[in-house]
Protein backbone atom coordinates (compact mmCIF):
# COMPACT_ATOMS: atom_id res chain seq x y z
CA UNK A 1 0.00 0.00 0.00
CA UNK A 2 2.86 2.36 0.74
CA UNK A 3 4.83 1.44 -2.33
CA UNK A 4 4.36 4.74 -4.02
CA UNK A 5 5.64 6.65 -1.03
CA UNK A 6 8.66 4.42 -0.73
CA UNK A 7 9.59 4.36 -4.39
CA UNK A 8 9.30 8.08 -4.80
CA UNK A 9 11.70 8.88 -2.03
CA UNK A 10 14.20 6.30 -3.28
CA UNK A 11 14.22 7.62 -6.82
CA UNK A 12 14.46 11.16 -5.45
CA UNK A 13 17.97 10.31 -4.33
CA UNK A 14 19.35 10.35 -7.88
CA UNK A 15 21.85 13.24 -7.72
CA UNK A 16 23.48 12.12 -4.58
CA UNK A 17 24.95 14.60 -2.11
CA UNK A 18 26.56 13.23 0.99
CA UNK A 19 24.99 15.54 3.51
CA UNK A 20 21.28 16.19 3.29
CA UNK A 21 21.25 18.84 6.00
CA UNK A 22 24.41 20.73 6.67
CA UNK A 23 25.18 23.55 9.10
CA UNK A 24 28.52 25.15 8.33
CA UNK A 25 29.91 27.33 11.18
CA UNK A 26 26.53 28.85 11.74
CA UNK A 27 26.00 31.72 14.17
CA UNK A 28 22.65 33.19 15.04
CA UNK A 29 22.60 36.50 16.85
CA UNK A 30 19.29 38.12 17.70
CA UNK A 31 19.29 41.89 17.49
CA UNK A 32 22.64 41.94 15.69
CA UNK A 33 21.42 44.35 13.04
CA UNK A 34 19.68 46.62 15.54
CA UNK A 35 21.27 49.66 17.10
CA UNK A 36 20.46 48.37 20.61
CA UNK A 37 23.34 46.97 22.64
CA UNK A 38 21.28 44.02 23.72
CA UNK A 39 22.13 41.49 21.06
CA UNK A 40 21.74 37.88 22.14
CA UNK A 41 23.93 35.14 20.73
CA UNK A 42 21.48 32.27 20.33
CA UNK A 43 23.74 29.84 18.49
CA UNK A 44 27.48 29.90 18.01
CA UNK A 45 29.68 28.08 15.56
CA UNK A 46 27.33 25.22 14.79
CA UNK A 47 28.81 22.53 12.57
CA UNK A 48 26.42 19.70 11.97
CA UNK A 49 25.94 17.36 9.05
CA UNK A 50 23.03 15.00 8.80
CA UNK A 51 23.47 12.21 6.28
CA UNK A 52 20.83 10.98 3.89
CA UNK A 53 18.32 8.79 5.65
CA UNK A 54 19.77 9.54 9.07
CA UNK A 55 17.69 10.24 12.17
CA UNK A 56 19.36 12.90 14.29
CA UNK A 57 17.95 14.39 17.46
CA UNK A 58 18.96 17.67 19.06
CA UNK A 59 18.58 18.01 22.83
CA UNK A 60 19.48 20.84 25.13
CA UNK A 61 18.22 22.90 28.04
CA UNK A 62 15.34 25.25 27.24
CA UNK A 63 16.47 28.46 25.61
CA UNK A 64 19.56 26.88 24.06
CA UNK A 65 18.39 27.61 20.55
CA UNK A 66 17.07 24.21 19.46
CA UNK A 67 14.05 25.69 17.71
CA UNK A 68 16.18 28.46 16.20
CA UNK A 69 18.39 25.76 14.71
CA UNK A 70 15.41 24.02 13.17
CA UNK A 71 13.86 27.24 11.88
CA UNK A 72 17.12 28.06 10.13
CA UNK A 73 17.07 24.68 8.41
CA UNK A 74 13.45 25.39 7.39
CA UNK A 75 14.46 28.74 5.92
CA UNK A 76 12.19 30.63 8.31
CA UNK A 77 15.18 32.32 9.96
CA UNK A 78 18.40 33.58 8.39
CA UNK A 79 21.75 32.57 9.81
CA UNK A 80 23.72 35.60 11.00
CA UNK A 81 26.93 33.95 9.85
CA UNK A 82 27.80 30.69 8.10
CA UNK A 83 25.45 28.74 5.89
CA UNK A 84 22.69 26.18 6.19
CA UNK A 85 22.28 23.85 3.24
CA UNK A 86 19.69 21.29 2.26
CA UNK A 87 20.83 18.83 -0.41
CA UNK A 88 23.83 21.06 -1.09
CA UNK A 89 21.78 24.21 -1.72
CA UNK A 90 21.72 27.15 0.67
CA UNK A 91 18.21 27.39 2.12
CA UNK A 92 18.15 31.15 1.53
CA UNK A 93 19.06 30.84 -2.14
CA UNK A 94 16.31 30.94 -4.76
CA UNK A 95 17.48 27.54 -6.00
CA UNK A 96 16.40 25.97 -2.71
CA UNK A 97 13.48 23.63 -3.34
CA UNK A 98 10.73 24.09 -0.79
CA UNK A 99 9.26 20.74 -1.60
CA UNK A 100 12.38 19.08 -0.20
CA UNK A 101 11.58 20.17 3.36
CA UNK A 102 8.69 19.19 5.62
CA UNK A 103 8.19 20.83 9.00
CA UNK A 104 6.25 19.47 11.98
CA UNK A 105 5.58 21.85 14.86
CA UNK A 106 5.08 21.22 18.55
CA UNK A 107 1.40 22.07 18.28
CA UNK A 108 -0.82 20.78 15.50
CA UNK A 109 -1.47 23.49 12.91
CA UNK A 110 -4.47 21.83 11.28
CA UNK A 111 -6.96 24.46 10.06
CA UNK A 112 -10.25 24.04 11.88
CA UNK A 113 -12.49 24.61 8.87
CA UNK A 114 -10.82 22.04 6.67
CA UNK A 115 -11.40 18.33 6.86
CA UNK A 116 -8.44 16.12 7.72
CA UNK A 117 -7.96 15.23 4.06
CA UNK A 118 -8.13 18.86 2.94
CA UNK A 119 -5.65 19.84 5.64
CA UNK A 120 -3.26 17.21 4.38
CA UNK A 121 -3.71 18.54 0.84
CA UNK A 122 -3.06 22.19 1.78
CA UNK A 123 0.71 22.26 1.11
CA UNK A 124 0.18 20.58 -2.23
CA UNK A 125 -2.41 23.16 -3.28
CA UNK A 126 -0.02 25.98 -2.44
CA UNK A 127 3.05 24.36 -4.01
CA UNK A 128 1.08 23.42 -7.12
CA UNK A 129 -0.30 26.94 -7.59
CA UNK A 130 3.24 28.26 -7.36
CA UNK A 131 4.57 25.73 -9.84
CA UNK A 132 6.85 24.09 -7.27
CA UNK A 133 5.52 20.59 -8.00
CA UNK A 134 4.45 18.99 -11.25
CA UNK A 135 2.34 15.92 -10.50
CA UNK A 136 -1.43 16.04 -10.95
CA UNK A 137 -3.67 16.72 -7.99
CA UNK A 138 -5.20 13.27 -8.41
CA UNK A 139 -1.77 11.77 -7.72
CA UNK A 140 -1.66 13.61 -4.40
CA UNK A 141 -5.24 12.73 -3.58
CA UNK A 142 -4.27 9.05 -3.82
CA UNK A 143 -1.22 9.82 -1.75
CA UNK A 144 -3.34 11.49 0.92
CA UNK A 145 -5.33 8.27 1.24
CA UNK A 146 -2.12 6.28 1.55
CA UNK A 147 -0.80 8.65 4.21
CA UNK A 148 -4.04 8.44 6.17
CA UNK A 149 -3.54 4.72 6.49
CA UNK A 150 0.20 5.11 7.03
CA UNK A 151 -0.40 7.27 10.12
CA UNK A 152 -3.38 5.21 11.29
CA UNK A 153 -6.14 7.72 10.45
CA UNK A 154 -8.12 5.54 8.04
CA UNK A 155 -11.75 6.58 8.05
CA UNK A 156 -10.99 10.04 9.49
CA UNK A 157 -10.37 11.79 6.17
CA UNK A 158 -13.68 13.64 6.30
CA UNK A 159 -13.53 14.50 10.00
CA UNK A 160 -12.71 17.99 11.23
CA UNK A 161 -9.66 18.58 13.44
CA UNK A 162 -11.70 19.49 16.51
CA UNK A 163 -13.28 16.05 16.36
CA UNK A 164 -9.85 14.47 16.87
CA UNK A 165 -7.66 14.02 19.94
CA UNK A 166 -4.35 15.88 20.27
CA UNK A 167 -2.42 12.78 19.22
CA UNK A 168 -4.59 12.30 16.15
CA UNK A 169 -4.23 15.97 15.21
CA UNK A 170 -0.47 15.60 15.38
CA UNK A 171 -0.74 12.64 13.00
CA UNK A 172 -2.59 14.96 10.61
CA UNK A 173 0.26 17.46 10.84
CA UNK A 174 2.78 14.71 10.15
CA UNK A 175 0.81 13.56 7.10
CA UNK A 176 0.62 17.16 5.95
CA UNK A 177 4.40 17.45 6.03
CA UNK A 178 4.76 14.16 4.15
CA UNK A 179 2.20 14.74 1.38
CA UNK A 180 4.60 16.39 -1.06
CA UNK A 181 7.24 13.82 -0.25
CA UNK A 182 10.07 16.00 1.07
CA UNK A 183 13.40 14.26 1.50
CA UNK A 184 13.95 16.09 4.79
CA UNK A 185 11.63 16.16 7.77
CA UNK A 186 12.23 18.79 10.46
CA UNK A 187 10.37 18.10 13.69
CA UNK A 188 10.14 20.57 16.57
CA UNK A 189 9.16 18.65 19.73
CA UNK A 190 6.25 17.17 17.82
CA UNK A 191 5.13 14.99 20.69
CA UNK A 192 6.00 17.40 23.52
CA UNK A 193 2.42 18.26 24.36
CA UNK A 194 1.08 14.71 24.33
CA UNK A 195 0.57 12.33 27.24
CA UNK A 196 3.22 9.66 27.83
CA UNK A 197 1.26 6.78 26.33
CA UNK A 198 0.31 8.59 23.13
CA UNK A 199 3.88 9.80 22.86
CA UNK A 200 5.32 6.26 23.04
CA UNK A 201 2.81 5.09 20.49
CA UNK A 202 3.63 7.91 18.08
CA UNK A 203 7.36 7.33 18.60
CA UNK A 204 6.92 3.77 17.33
CA UNK A 205 4.85 5.00 14.44
CA UNK A 206 7.36 7.67 13.52
CA UNK A 207 10.09 5.02 13.35
CA UNK A 208 7.90 2.89 11.14
CA UNK A 209 7.12 5.83 8.83
CA UNK A 210 10.80 6.76 8.74
CA UNK A 211 11.71 3.19 7.80
CA UNK A 212 9.04 2.99 5.12
CA UNK A 213 9.68 6.39 3.56
CA UNK A 214 13.46 6.69 4.06
CA UNK A 215 13.39 10.34 5.12
CA UNK A 216 16.21 12.29 6.68
CA UNK A 217 14.92 13.51 10.02
CA UNK A 218 16.16 16.30 12.27
CA UNK A 219 14.23 16.00 15.51
CA UNK A 220 14.13 18.48 18.38
CA UNK A 221 13.14 17.25 21.81
CA UNK A 222 13.73 17.93 25.49
CA UNK A 223 12.99 14.30 26.35
CA UNK A 224 16.36 12.52 26.50
CA UNK A 225 14.88 9.00 26.48
CA UNK A 226 12.83 9.83 23.42
CA UNK A 227 16.00 11.07 21.70
CA UNK A 228 17.86 7.85 22.51
CA UNK A 229 14.97 5.67 21.46
CA UNK A 230 14.51 7.30 18.05
CA UNK A 231 17.91 8.45 16.86
CA UNK A 232 21.06 7.35 15.10
CA UNK A 233 22.85 10.25 16.73
CA UNK A 234 21.95 12.67 19.49
CA UNK A 235 23.38 16.18 19.42
CA UNK A 236 23.64 17.91 22.80
CA UNK A 237 23.53 21.71 22.71
CA UNK A 238 24.97 23.78 25.54
CA UNK A 239 22.95 26.72 26.90
CA UNK A 240 23.51 30.34 25.91
CA UNK A 241 25.16 30.57 23.55
CA UNK A 242 24.05 27.30 22.01
CA UNK A 243 27.04 25.29 20.90
CA UNK A 244 27.40 21.64 20.01
CA UNK A 245 28.62 20.23 23.32
CA UNK A 246 28.46 16.53 22.43
CA UNK A 247 27.38 14.14 19.75
CA UNK A 248 26.45 10.67 20.96
CA UNK A 249 26.13 7.71 18.61
CA UNK A 250 23.18 5.53 19.41
CA UNK A 251 24.15 2.00 18.39
CA UNK A 252 20.90 0.30 19.33
CA UNK A 253 19.69 -2.34 16.86
CA UNK A 254 16.93 -1.48 14.42
CA UNK A 255 14.09 -1.92 14.02
CA UNK A 256 13.44 -0.73 17.53
CA UNK A 257 10.30 -1.67 19.39
CA UNK A 258 8.66 -1.85 22.79
CA UNK A 259 11.43 -4.01 24.21
CA UNK A 260 14.20 -1.61 23.14
CA UNK A 261 13.50 0.61 26.13
CA UNK A 262 14.07 -2.30 28.46
CA UNK A 263 17.42 -3.32 26.95
CA UNK A 264 20.66 -2.85 28.91
CA UNK A 265 22.21 -0.79 26.11
CA UNK A 266 19.26 1.61 26.08
CA UNK A 267 19.59 2.15 29.81
CA UNK A 268 23.35 2.71 29.47
CA UNK A 269 22.99 5.21 26.63
CA UNK A 270 20.20 7.01 28.39
CA UNK A 271 22.32 7.26 31.56
CA UNK A 272 25.26 8.53 29.52
CA UNK A 273 23.12 11.19 27.89
CA UNK A 274 21.65 12.29 31.21
CA UNK A 275 25.22 12.54 32.53
CA UNK A 276 26.31 14.75 29.62
CA UNK A 277 23.26 16.84 30.10
CA UNK A 278 23.86 17.35 33.80
CA UNK A 279 27.45 18.41 33.21
CA UNK A 280 26.15 21.32 31.12
CA UNK A 281 24.24 22.92 33.94
CA UNK B 1 -31.16 23.43 37.53
CA UNK B 2 -33.76 25.81 36.18
CA UNK B 3 -33.11 24.42 32.75
CA UNK B 4 -33.74 20.86 33.82
CA UNK B 5 -36.91 21.87 35.66
CA UNK B 6 -38.22 23.64 32.58
CA UNK B 7 -37.18 20.71 30.48
CA UNK B 8 -39.08 18.28 32.69
CA UNK B 9 -42.09 20.52 32.38
CA UNK B 10 -41.61 20.69 28.62
CA UNK B 11 -41.11 16.94 28.32
CA UNK B 12 -44.32 16.46 30.34
CA UNK B 13 -46.21 18.53 27.80
CA UNK B 14 -44.52 17.32 24.61
CA UNK B 15 -43.86 13.78 25.76
CA UNK B 16 -40.11 14.41 25.42
CA UNK B 17 -40.22 14.66 21.64
CA UNK B 18 -38.21 17.85 21.54
CA UNK B 19 -35.07 18.22 23.49
CA UNK B 20 -32.90 21.27 23.87
CA UNK B 21 -29.78 21.09 25.96
CA UNK B 22 -30.17 22.22 29.57
CA UNK B 23 -27.62 24.96 29.33
CA UNK B 24 -29.29 26.84 26.52
CA UNK B 25 -32.73 26.40 28.02
CA UNK B 26 -31.50 27.81 31.32
CA UNK B 27 -30.17 30.86 29.53
CA UNK B 28 -33.39 31.41 27.60
CA UNK B 29 -35.53 30.94 30.66
CA UNK B 30 -33.48 33.40 32.68
CA UNK B 31 -33.49 35.95 29.86
CA UNK B 32 -37.28 35.73 29.54
CA UNK B 33 -37.68 35.99 33.29
CA UNK B 34 -35.40 39.02 33.45
CA UNK B 35 -37.37 40.80 30.75
CA UNK B 36 -40.74 40.13 32.39
CA UNK B 37 -39.44 41.31 35.77
CA UNK B 38 -38.03 44.49 34.29
CA UNK B 39 -41.30 45.39 32.57
CA UNK B 40 -43.29 44.58 35.70
CA UNK B 41 -40.93 46.77 37.76
CA UNK B 42 -41.34 49.65 35.27
CA UNK B 43 -45.15 49.39 35.38
CA UNK B 44 -45.11 49.11 39.20
CA UNK B 45 -42.90 52.18 39.65
CA UNK B 46 -45.08 54.38 37.44
CA UNK B 47 -48.24 53.15 39.19
CA UNK B 48 -47.01 53.22 42.80
CA UNK B 49 -45.40 56.63 42.47
CA UNK B 50 -48.42 57.72 40.39
CA UNK B 51 -46.12 59.41 37.89
CA UNK B 52 -47.64 61.65 35.25
CA UNK B 53 -47.97 59.38 32.18
CA UNK B 54 -47.36 62.42 29.98
CA UNK B 55 -43.75 62.57 31.20
CA UNK B 56 -43.14 59.06 32.57
CA UNK B 57 -45.30 56.59 30.64
CA UNK B 58 -45.56 52.98 31.82
CA UNK B 59 -45.08 50.03 29.48
CA UNK B 60 -48.80 49.75 28.82
CA UNK B 61 -48.99 53.38 27.82
CA UNK B 62 -46.04 52.90 25.44
CA UNK B 63 -47.62 49.84 23.82
CA UNK B 64 -50.93 51.66 23.37
CA UNK B 65 -49.15 54.61 21.79
CA UNK B 66 -47.23 52.22 19.53
CA UNK B 67 -50.44 50.68 18.25
CA UNK B 68 -51.93 54.14 17.70
CA UNK B 69 -48.99 55.53 15.70
CA UNK B 70 -48.12 52.26 13.91
CA UNK B 71 -49.10 53.53 10.42
CA UNK B 72 -46.89 56.61 10.88
CA UNK B 73 -43.98 54.43 11.96
CA UNK B 74 -44.43 52.11 8.98
CA UNK B 75 -44.40 55.14 6.69
CA UNK B 76 -41.24 56.56 8.25
CA UNK B 77 -39.25 53.33 8.57
CA UNK B 78 -38.13 52.67 4.95
CA UNK B 79 -36.05 55.87 4.75
CA UNK B 80 -34.26 55.19 8.03
CA UNK B 81 -33.80 51.49 7.43
CA UNK B 82 -32.38 51.93 3.97
CA UNK B 83 -29.89 54.53 5.25
CA UNK B 84 -28.87 52.22 8.10
CA UNK B 85 -28.72 49.04 6.00
CA UNK B 86 -27.03 50.49 2.92
CA UNK B 87 -24.59 52.39 5.12
CA UNK B 88 -23.92 49.22 7.08
CA UNK B 89 -23.23 47.04 4.04
CA UNK B 90 -21.08 49.73 2.49
CA UNK B 91 -19.06 50.08 5.71
CA UNK B 92 -18.69 46.31 5.90
CA UNK B 93 -17.46 45.99 2.33
CA UNK B 94 -15.07 48.93 2.79
CA UNK B 95 -13.72 47.57 6.06
CA UNK B 96 -12.78 44.24 4.47
CA UNK B 97 -11.38 45.70 1.25
CA UNK B 98 -9.26 48.20 3.19
CA UNK B 99 -8.14 45.71 5.86
CA UNK B 100 -6.51 43.43 3.25
CA UNK B 101 -3.67 45.75 2.13
CA UNK B 102 -3.20 46.94 5.71
CA UNK B 103 -2.64 43.40 6.96
CA UNK B 104 -0.60 42.45 3.89
CA UNK B 105 1.85 45.28 4.50
CA UNK B 106 3.16 46.05 7.96
CA UNK B 107 4.45 49.38 6.72
CA UNK B 108 1.07 50.66 5.58
CA UNK B 109 -0.51 49.36 8.77
CA UNK B 110 2.06 51.05 11.00
CA UNK B 111 1.67 54.28 9.07
CA UNK B 112 -2.13 54.33 9.33
CA UNK B 113 -2.80 52.69 12.68
CA UNK B 114 -2.58 55.90 14.79
CA UNK B 115 -5.14 57.50 12.47
CA UNK B 116 -7.47 54.48 12.58
CA UNK B 117 -7.30 54.06 16.34
CA UNK B 118 -7.62 57.80 16.85
CA UNK B 119 -10.66 58.10 14.61
CA UNK B 120 -12.22 55.07 16.25
CA UNK B 121 -11.82 56.72 19.64
CA UNK B 122 -13.34 60.13 18.88
CA UNK B 123 -17.12 60.41 19.33
CA UNK B 124 -17.81 60.22 15.62
CA UNK B 125 -21.46 61.07 16.16
CA UNK B 126 -20.35 64.59 17.13
CA UNK B 127 -19.45 65.14 13.48
CA UNK B 128 -23.13 64.90 12.46
CA UNK B 129 -23.74 68.64 11.92
CA UNK B 130 -20.55 68.90 9.90
CA UNK B 131 -21.50 65.97 7.67
CA UNK B 132 -24.92 67.51 7.08
CA UNK B 133 -23.33 70.86 6.33
CA UNK B 134 -21.07 69.31 3.69
CA UNK B 135 -23.82 67.26 2.09
CA UNK B 136 -26.02 70.36 1.90
CA UNK B 137 -23.25 72.03 -0.10
CA UNK B 138 -23.49 69.18 -2.55
CA UNK B 139 -27.26 69.16 -2.82
CA UNK B 140 -29.92 70.44 -0.43
CA UNK B 141 -32.62 68.35 -2.08
CA UNK B 142 -30.59 65.22 -1.40
CA UNK B 143 -29.91 66.06 2.22
CA UNK B 144 -31.08 62.56 3.18
CA UNK B 145 -27.74 61.33 1.79
CA UNK B 146 -26.21 62.70 4.97
CA UNK B 147 -27.95 59.91 6.88
CA UNK B 148 -26.25 57.30 4.66
CA UNK B 149 -22.91 59.00 5.15
CA UNK B 150 -23.45 59.07 8.92
CA UNK B 151 -24.29 55.35 8.96
CA UNK B 152 -21.05 54.53 7.12
CA UNK B 153 -19.00 56.99 9.15
CA UNK B 154 -20.14 55.66 12.52
CA UNK B 155 -20.10 51.93 11.65
CA UNK B 156 -16.92 51.74 9.56
CA UNK B 157 -14.05 52.08 12.01
CA UNK B 158 -14.99 49.41 14.56
CA UNK B 159 -15.62 47.01 11.68
CA UNK B 160 -12.28 47.93 10.08
CA UNK B 161 -10.48 47.25 13.36
CA UNK B 162 -12.34 43.94 13.71
CA UNK B 163 -11.29 42.91 10.19
CA UNK B 164 -7.67 43.91 10.80
CA UNK B 165 -7.58 42.00 14.08
CA UNK B 166 -9.25 39.03 12.43
CA UNK B 167 -6.89 38.81 9.48
CA UNK B 168 -3.89 39.21 11.76
CA UNK B 169 -4.97 36.61 14.29
CA UNK B 170 -3.14 33.60 12.84
CA UNK B 171 -0.71 31.93 15.22
CA UNK B 172 3.01 31.90 14.70
CA UNK B 173 3.22 28.20 13.83
CA UNK B 174 0.66 28.58 11.06
CA UNK B 175 2.53 31.60 9.73
CA UNK B 176 5.79 29.63 9.75
CA UNK B 177 4.09 26.69 8.07
CA UNK B 178 2.87 28.95 5.26
CA UNK B 179 6.37 30.33 4.89
CA UNK B 180 7.84 26.83 4.59
CA UNK B 181 5.42 26.07 1.75
CA UNK B 182 6.35 29.36 0.13
CA UNK B 183 2.78 30.73 0.24
CA UNK B 184 2.30 34.15 -1.35
CA UNK B 185 0.50 36.93 0.52
CA UNK B 186 -2.64 36.27 -1.48
CA UNK B 187 -2.44 32.54 -0.71
CA UNK B 188 -2.11 33.38 2.98
CA UNK B 189 -5.40 35.23 2.76
CA UNK B 190 -7.11 32.72 0.54
CA UNK B 191 -6.22 29.65 2.56
CA UNK B 192 -5.98 30.99 6.11
CA UNK B 193 -6.59 34.64 6.93
CA UNK B 194 -10.11 35.06 5.50
CA UNK B 195 -11.59 32.05 7.26
CA UNK B 196 -9.57 32.63 10.39
CA UNK B 197 -10.78 36.22 10.59
CA UNK B 198 -14.48 35.38 10.24
CA UNK B 199 -15.29 35.23 13.97
CA UNK B 200 -13.80 38.72 14.43
CA UNK B 201 -15.59 40.06 11.37
CA UNK B 202 -18.94 38.72 12.57
CA UNK B 203 -18.39 40.27 16.00
CA UNK B 204 -17.70 43.54 14.21
CA UNK B 205 -20.86 43.09 12.13
CA UNK B 206 -23.01 42.74 15.26
CA UNK B 207 -21.77 46.05 16.67
CA UNK B 208 -21.66 47.53 13.18
CA UNK B 209 -25.38 47.38 12.50
CA UNK B 210 -26.27 48.96 15.82
CA UNK B 211 -23.81 51.75 15.08
CA UNK B 212 -25.10 52.25 11.53
CA UNK B 213 -28.60 52.58 12.96
CA UNK B 214 -27.40 55.18 15.47
CA UNK B 215 -25.68 57.08 12.66
CA UNK B 216 -28.78 57.10 10.46
CA UNK B 217 -31.16 58.05 13.28
CA UNK B 218 -28.96 60.84 14.63
CA UNK B 219 -28.48 62.04 11.06
CA UNK B 220 -32.26 62.43 10.84
CA UNK B 221 -32.42 64.08 14.27
CA UNK B 222 -30.15 66.80 13.05
CA UNK B 223 -31.06 67.09 9.36
CA UNK B 224 -34.79 66.75 9.92
CA UNK B 225 -35.18 64.65 6.77
CA UNK B 226 -38.21 62.39 6.86
CA UNK B 227 -37.67 59.16 8.75
CA UNK B 228 -38.14 57.53 12.10
CA UNK B 229 -35.31 59.52 13.66
CA UNK B 230 -36.91 62.87 12.81
CA UNK B 231 -40.27 61.47 14.05
CA UNK B 232 -38.65 60.69 17.41
CA UNK B 233 -37.09 64.15 17.55
CA UNK B 234 -40.40 65.86 16.87
CA UNK B 235 -42.19 63.60 19.38
CA UNK B 236 -39.79 64.73 22.09
CA UNK B 237 -40.17 68.32 20.91
CA UNK B 238 -43.90 68.05 21.46
CA UNK B 239 -43.39 66.21 24.79
CA UNK B 240 -45.04 63.05 23.47
CA UNK B 241 -42.79 60.92 25.62
CA UNK B 242 -44.81 57.74 25.09
CA UNK B 243 -44.38 58.20 21.35
CA UNK B 244 -40.62 58.67 21.68
CA UNK B 245 -40.46 55.50 23.78
CA UNK B 246 -42.54 53.62 21.21
CA UNK B 247 -40.17 54.68 18.42
CA UNK B 248 -37.09 53.72 20.42
CA UNK B 249 -38.72 50.35 21.13
CA UNK B 250 -39.24 49.73 17.42
CA UNK B 251 -35.65 50.70 16.63
CA UNK B 252 -34.39 48.42 19.39
CA UNK B 253 -36.42 45.49 18.11
CA UNK B 254 -35.16 46.01 14.55
CA UNK B 255 -31.53 46.16 15.69
CA UNK B 256 -32.00 43.07 17.80
CA UNK B 257 -33.56 41.30 14.83
CA UNK B 258 -30.64 42.15 12.55
CA UNK B 259 -28.07 41.14 15.17
CA UNK B 260 -29.94 37.85 15.54
CA UNK B 261 -29.85 37.28 11.77
CA UNK B 262 -26.10 38.01 11.71
CA UNK B 263 -25.68 35.57 14.58
CA UNK B 264 -27.61 32.87 12.72
CA UNK B 265 -25.54 33.34 9.57
CA UNK B 266 -22.41 33.24 11.71
CA UNK B 267 -23.40 29.97 13.39
CA UNK B 268 -24.00 28.45 9.97
CA UNK B 269 -20.78 29.72 8.43
CA UNK B 270 -18.45 29.19 11.37
CA UNK B 271 -19.36 25.62 12.13
CA UNK B 272 -16.04 24.90 13.80
CA UNK B 273 -16.59 26.98 16.91
CA UNK B 274 -19.43 28.32 19.00
CA UNK B 275 -20.64 31.79 18.10
CA UNK B 276 -21.56 34.47 20.60
CA UNK B 277 -24.61 36.65 20.11
CA UNK B 278 -22.88 39.63 21.66
CA UNK B 279 -20.05 41.12 19.67
CA UNK B 280 -17.10 42.41 21.66
CA UNK B 281 -16.59 46.16 21.56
Amino acid sequence: MNNKIEQQSRTGDAESVDHTISFDSVDKVYGADAVAEESVVALQDIDLDVERGEFVSVVGPSGCGKTTLLHMAAGILDATDGSVQINGVDVQSPRHERKEVGLVFQHPVALEWRTVRKNIMLPVQILKENGAINEDMSYYEDRADELLSLVGLEGFGDSYPNELSGGMQQRVTISQSLIYNPSVLLMDEPFGSLDAMTKDELNLELLRIWRETAKTILFITHDLDEAVFLSDRVVVLSPRPGEVADVIDIDLDRPRGEDTRGSTRFVELSAELHQHFKSLQ
Amino acid sequence: MIGSAVRKLGDGITGGRFSIDDDRLTRWTLSGLGLVLLIAFWEAVTTVLSLNPKYFPGPMGVVNELIRIWPAIVAALPNTLSAALVGYLLALALSIVIAIPLVASDRILNALMPFIIGTNTVPRIAMTPLVIYWVSFYSVSMLYLANYVMAVWVAFFPMLIAAIDGFRSIDEDTENMLEVYGATTWQEFKYVRFKNGLPFIFDGMKIGFVLAMIGAVVGEFVSGTFGIGSQAASAIGRTSIARAFAIVLVLGLISTGVVLIVYLIESKMIFWRESSIMGAE
